[in-house]
């Protein structure tokens, strides 16, 4: 289970989250919904050490993370797939997939990775940069699976991608979860996340505004959308 | 007449070229891996390469350690000195604009190459040429003193291997891929601050292999450091920052111009790199190899 308590970030001088609290459980899809500028990023951030200053509790394993730096907290088995994607260009395919260190076991084979993401093996000397939006996406997500997390955290994955390469995602997330990994899924698209996560969460301002489960999300749908702005 | 050619004489400066070519190679490479990491300009470089012919002159001294011994302890003690400067100074500038790491870094030659003067006062000192790399090769058209082909190819061998390293191992990649993106890096678990120490040290330890092997060639003298280093800033701005193989192909090229203007133009050959660095800064201020202007 992953607590986030009473979460405040800054960047520099301006205050950006405002106590956030939320709750991610072990085995479920979480998704943090919020318009742009809300603080779903700054809260992905923030878990993963990446924030200059912080205050509050983000609890994992026995550890305030906020008090660890972020390779201590990838090691407790935290992942991200950020919201640029962060390819690194001067790596190839293969290269980028097989840059972070395997922290536990129990992550997929490249033979797994490649058998649900073919794209990347065929692409694997490619320049990482040199791929698609959408084969970008399925590098980052893939490159994580590799390592052993358990918790995945994922910014805003469908950003900016076509419709089919948004239902190819949503396929792919869906298969991730069957597999029984703690998935905290940050977006803006209300439908996206509708049948893949167990509890939604609504971020506003900074602090999150309401927390909905899968029925009441469904039922209220269009008031989330419309908050959205999509 | 300064433009009388002759072929031969032409051919064996630049093979002499090609040495110092091979200093300037593996200065310029560990700038350039320096730079590419840390985003720090050291210009304290020339002084780890005079550090390493200096450590290497003192365990020849107090403890009989010779030549291929020092050429693998000298760059051990080069480069714990520079975790120890890493950890003690240069870390602390990361946040800061490149200048303050330049600054930093020549207050920091300056300061060495004081004490070593203060120490070892001004005049070079003598190191010997190992017993095995004595005597000479005859290639038809020069008689190429042994040491010097050793320079030549071992200095070449140490620079592939470094460019390797770096562009094939996964080692590399972990390097390629926080220079791009850090805190990306650190954040899949890969201690960044550590890689950062340890990329530093080797660096500079590069550079200290550098001073051994230029030991016996140049004496062991403490400004030995500073007259090359001017000419290795030369070098990466001609071969632009941030190009491995561009620092080296850049830095082995520059020798054998500097060899060829021996033999052309002699009064020129301490001037020319400068000259082919206002020509490229002119046509293309990233450098040959540079990715960014």
């Amino acid at each position: 289970m992953l607590e986030i308590r009473n979460l405040h970030a800054w960047y520099g001088e301006s205050h950006v989250l405002h106590g956030v609290t939320m709750d991610v459980p072990e085995g479920r899809v979480v998704s943090l919904l919020g318009r742009n500028g809300a603080g779903k990023t700054t809260t992905m951030r923030a878990i993963m050490g990446l924030m200059g200053r912080t205050e509050g509790e983000i609890n994992f394993g026995g550890a305030n993370l906020l008090t660890l730096r972020p390779h201590r907290i990838a090691r407790k088995g935290i992942a991200l797939c950020p919201e640029d994607r962060a390819i690194f260009p001067s790596l190839s395919v293969k290269e980028n997939l097989l840059l972070p260190p395997v922290i536990a076991k129990g992550g997929m084979s490249v033979e797994q990775i490649y058998q649900l993401f073919p794209n990347i093996r065929e692409r694997g000397s490619s320049r990482g940069t040199q791929l698609s939006g959408g084969e970008q996406q399925m590098l980052a997500i893939a490159r994580i699976l590799r390592t052993g997390a358990r918790v995945l955290l994922f910014d805003e994955p469908t950003e900016g991608l076509a419709p089919v390469i948004v239902q190819q995602i949503a396929r792919t997330i869906a298969d991730i979860k069957s597999r029984g990994y703690t998935i905290l899924l940050v977006e803006q698209n209300a439908h996206f996340v509708e049948g893949l996560a167990d509890i939604h969460y609504l971020i506003e301002n900074g602090a999150i505004v309401d927390r909905l489960e899968p029925v009441e999300f469904a039922r209220q749908i269009g008031r989330v959308a419309q908050l959205l702005g999509v | 007449m300064p433009f009388d050619l002759n072929v031969n004489l032409l051919i064996s400066q630049m093979v002499l070229g090609l040495v110092n070519g091979v200093f300037y190679a593996i200065l310029s490479l560990g700038l350039a891996i320096i730079f590419g990491l840390l985003g720090v300009i050291n210009f304290a470089h020339g002084v780890f390469f005079m550090l390493g012919a200096f450590i290497a002159y003192m365990l020849l001294e107090t403890m009989g350690i010779g030549y291929w011994g020092g050429l693998v302890i000298a760059p051990l003690i080069v480069g714990l000195i520079g975790i120890a400067v890493e950890i003690l100074l240069i870390r602390h500038l990361y946040k800061l604009d490149h200048l303050y790491g330049l600054l930093l870094t020549l207050g920091l030659a300056l300061a060495i190459e004081g004490l070593i003067r203060i120490v070892f006062g001004q005049q070079g000192l003598p190191y010997a040429i190992p017993p095995s790399l004595r005597g000479a090769v005859n290639l038809g058209f020069m008689v190429l003193p042994l040491y010097r082909a050793w320079v030549v190819v071992a200095g070449i061998l140490l620079c592939v291997l470094t460019w390797i390293v770096i562009e094939w191992t996964p080692l590399g990649a972990k390097l390629r891929a926080a220079t791009d993106n850090p805190a990306m890096v650190q954040a899949f678990g890969i201690n960044v601050p550590v890689m950062l120490t340890l990329t530093y040290a080797a660096g500079v330890a590069l550079a200290a292999v550098g001073g051994v092997m230029a030991a016996p060639i140049m004496s062991v003298d403490p400004a030995m450091g500073t007259n090359v280093v001017i000419v290795v800033f030369a070098v990466v701005v001609i071969g632009g920052m941030g190009s491995i193989l561009g620092s080296i192909l850049t830095g082995l090229g520059l020798g054998l111009l500097e060899g060829m203007t021996k033999a052309i133009f002699p009064e020129a050959s301490s001037t020319v790199i400068f000259v082919a660095m206002v020509a490229v800064l002119i046509m293309r201020p990233r450098g040959l190899f540079g990715k960014t202007a």
